[in-house]
């Protein structure tokens, strides 16, 4: 077997080795894996010199405590959950206001002004382009 | 009898409902491993307690994205993490305008521990502790977090995926460059004893 990268020793030294057995007879076998490894272990022992303060058995109380006035303050003002629950009605109302605008477009009268298809609507461009020529040809600073 | 899993699934539902003391049951169960977890991150009490607070409103407001089938406790860690590194940012962007305080680096982190017998052993106890802060503060945001929930508190590494949202190799790949960083800092020191 080659000799055991790091990679290797420090998974093996989390216990998520793929196969503890064989490394661990390596180990056993290389005195320079051996080194490795040990160093490895010494320095991730050093870490955990790193100690938390102990929190009292009351610590998740004390806790509730300070949380909660936020919590209730936030409960009054926040209208977001509001918004949140009816998501979904707000989206079926804007849906149906949107398809029945559009039947209402197709079977109500079609308007007249500038509606290419009919003859009126043909006769008031043809007025609003007569117009816009005047307007055109009119001097400049009259 | 019923797991801490599915008694934090029960109260989550009540939560939801607008139950407070289903709330207030989370914030008990969860404090003391997110206080854990946070001081672990900042390296000092006071931050500690700002990121337990800010974890548990976070974790209020967003109760209702939280998906069932998720592991509640995954979820809280998840928020954690992310409160300590805004805190971490935050606290790094304030320190480019001060001077640096290197003592001030062992607010509680660097308190004698009253059980070091003699005062030689006292005195190296305290430079280890302070070299630990300093690799730990030298690693990146990703590779902090990674390591502490692998090596502190003791999840596997594709726990820590989850928690940090990464794949599993992704995840694994943080821990090893944090390991070797931390390596690097702290073999000299560990030489020196032999």
């Amino acid at each position: 077997m080659k000799h055991l990268n790091e990679d290797q020793l420090i998974l093996h030294y989390y216990g998520e080795a793929p196969d503890p057995a064989a490394i661990e007879s390596h180990l056993f076998s290389c005195a320079d894996c051996r080194a490795g490894f040990e160093g490895l272990r010494r320095v991730l022992a050093a870490a955990n010199a790193l100690q938390v303060p102990e929190r009292r058995e009351s610590y998740g109380s004390e806790v509730w405590q300070r949380l909660r006035p936020r919590l209730s303050e936030r409960r009054r003002w926040d209208w977001k959950p509001t918004f949140h629950v009816s998501r979904w009605a707000w989206a079926s109302l804007i849906t149906a206001m949107l398809v029945a605008a559009f039947f209402l477009g197709r079977s109500g009268r079609e308007p007249r002004f500038l509606w290419r298809s009919s003859r009126r609507g043909r006769c008031a461009n043809a007025s609003s382009w007569r117009l816009l020529r005047i307007i055109w040809k009119a001097p400049r600073g009259s | 009898m019923i797991s801490m899993e599915e008694s934090d699934a029960a109260a989550v539902l009540r939560a939801r409902s607008g139950d407070s003391q289903a709330f207030r049951l989370l914030v008990e169960h969860h404090s003391r491993n997110i206080f854990r977890l946070a001081y672990r991150m900042t390296g000092n009490e006071q931050d500690a307690e700002d990121v337990v607070q800010e974890t548990f409103f976070k974790a209020f407001r967003q109760l209702n994205g939280f998906e069932e089938r998720s592991n509640f406790s995954t979820w809280l860690y998840r928020i954690g993490v992310n409160c300590a590194l805004d805190l971490l940012r935050k606290r790094r962007r304030h320190d480019e305008f001060q001077e640096p305080l290197e003592p001030d680096h062992g607010r509680g982190v660097f308190e004698a521990d009253p059980h070091e017998s003699t005062p030689d052993r006292l005195v190296f106890s305290i430079e280890v502790k302070r070299q630990v802060t300093q690799a730990l503060e030298r690693l990146s945001p990703m590779e902090r977090s990674a390591f502490v929930l692998r090596h502190f508190e003791g999840m596997s590494i594709e726990e820590v995926g989850q928690v940090l949202g990464l794949q599993t190799s992704a995840a694994k790949h943080s821990i090893f460059r944090a390991v070797r960083k931390m390596r690097v800092a702290l073999e000299p020191l560990m030489s020196s004893l032999r």
